[in-house]
């Protein structure tokens, strides 16, 4: 099976990518990988070890054509049979045009438009709601001379979180500390900006993919015990935490969530939050993976119809641990890339 | 009973996990023989009895490890 995987950008802010396309090399499937990519400099480009191949896709700003048009020459010259995309950015068109890849030939599960929405920082208060679960109070602010006005009518007291709809969240103690965040925040990401309510808490986290019946393909719940100074996880271990894994049944049964997801939580000793729902594989996915919890590989073998194992309980107490890594390659291979959007790897 | 300190898994090896936390926690033989008494349902008196039989120490020491042992749990949190 020839499976692509997008964002293999194993930076300081990674992308799944990578770990997907580890992931897929160490099941038991036969399956080929290609690397799809939007910057040449990205790691995944030159990790000839786990990509069979690897190619350069036009931004997904430039519109939907442009990276149906580089599936199908992918398709009809090396083959393709299903795409795991990986970024945040990308999703919202791989969601809208899922059955056009389908009609195609090219398998995916992803969530529904509907379910995508529902997931939206904007729409997760409601959606906790519907959910009978807590969602700290937000306000969404699209001026920064707002920002104490509406602070005040919606009763919040600094901390508070500053937080971007897509990317970024800072704790800020004061109103000048939050109005420098919302601008460095929108810039980069525009408006509305987030205030956020701080809880307190245990913050835990589940990956999983759903099986858009309202169960699942898998799931690993686990805390990250340190984190870089962007918040990425660094280390981890594993839980068995019953309200959190009742939270994510929960959650599955209510969406009928289908595709891969992580949830954001937060636990202390009276309340529990649904702080975020990301829909698609975190970048620590290989945590499941090395945990015998294979997510990309089932959701492969669920789009193929084959039998996905059930996993008979939780591997708890086992600890991730990320490492840096170097690959020294020769700049001719950067040029073939660079040269022709594309580089055979074996 | 505190579910975290229900919950604690120990190695043998001076190392407890609480599962539903993620938090470890390093704790020497006497204070695993400590935790497992109190889930099992012992009081800060039999506590102090059992590290008397099992150690051979005065009442008094049995006295101030076990409170000191129990204000350390509830500092993680632990506590009964």
């Amino acid at each position: 099976m020839i499976v692509a995987v997008t964002g293999i950008n194993a930076t300081d802010n990674p992308g799944p990518g990578v770990a997907v396309a580890r992931s897929l090399k160490e099941a038991d499937g036969d399956f080929k990988i290609v690397g799809l990519s939007y910057d040449l400099n990205d790691p995944g480009n030159y990790l000839d070890f786990l990509f069979d191949f690897n190619m350069i896709i036009p931004f997904p700003s430039l519109g939907w054509s442009g990276i149906k048009n580089a599936l199908i020459k992918l398709k009809n010259n090396f083959g393709l049979d299903a795409i795991i995309p990986c970024l945040d950015a990308e999703l919202p068109l791989f969601i809208e045009y899922q059955q056009e890849l389908k009609d195609i030939g090219i398998q995916l599960l992803l969530p529904s438009n509907e379910q995508f929405e529902l997931r939206d920082k904007l729409h997760l208060s409601d959606f906790s709601k519907h959910m009978g679960l807590l969602y700290p109070k937000t306000l969404a602010i699209t001026d920064l001379n707002e920002i104490k006005a509406k602070m005040e009518q919606g009763n919040l007291d600094f901390p508070v979180v500053v937080k971007g709809r897509y990317y970024k969240a800072y704790i800020v103690h004061s109103l000048e500390q939050a109005q420098l965040k919302f601008t460095e925040i929108a810039q980069e990401w525009g408006v509305p900006i987030l205030i956020q309510q701080v809880v307190q808490g245990e913050e835990l986290n589940v990956i999983g993919v759903g099986d858009g019946k309202g169960g699942h393909i898998g799931i690993l719940p686990i805390k990250k015990l340190t984190t870089t100074a962007i918040g990425k996880i660094w280390s981890g271990v594993t839980l068995n935490h019953p309200d959190l894994i009742a939270m994510t049944e929960q959650f599955l049964a209510k969406t009928k969530w289908q595709g891969p997801f992580e949830l954001e939580c937060m636990f202390n000793k009276e309340e529990s939050f649904l702080i975020e729902i990301n829909p698609r594989f975190p970048a620590w996915v290989y945590f499941a993976t090395g945990c015998g919890i294979n997510l990309p590989e089932r959701l492969l073998k669920f789009i193929n119809g084959e039998t996905v194992p059930k996993d008979k309980e939780i591997p708890v107490g086992k600890y991730f641990v990320r490492y840096t890594y170097e690959v020294v390659t020769d700049i001719a291979d950067m040029g073939k890339i660079q040269t022709n959007s594309l580089r055979f790897n074996k | 009973m505190n579910s975290n300190l229900k919950s604690l898994a120990f190695n043998g090896e001076d190392f407890a996990f609480n599962p539903m936390t993620g938090q470890s926690f390093s704790i020497n033989e006497t204070g695993e023989f400590l935790v497992k008494e109190l889930i099992a349902g012992g009081n800060s008196e039999q506590l102090q009895q059992k590290l008397q039989d099992k150690y051979s120490i005065t009442e008094q020491e049995a006295f101030l490890d076990v409170e000191e042992f129990l204000i350390k749990l509830k500092l993680y949190d632990l506590g009964v």
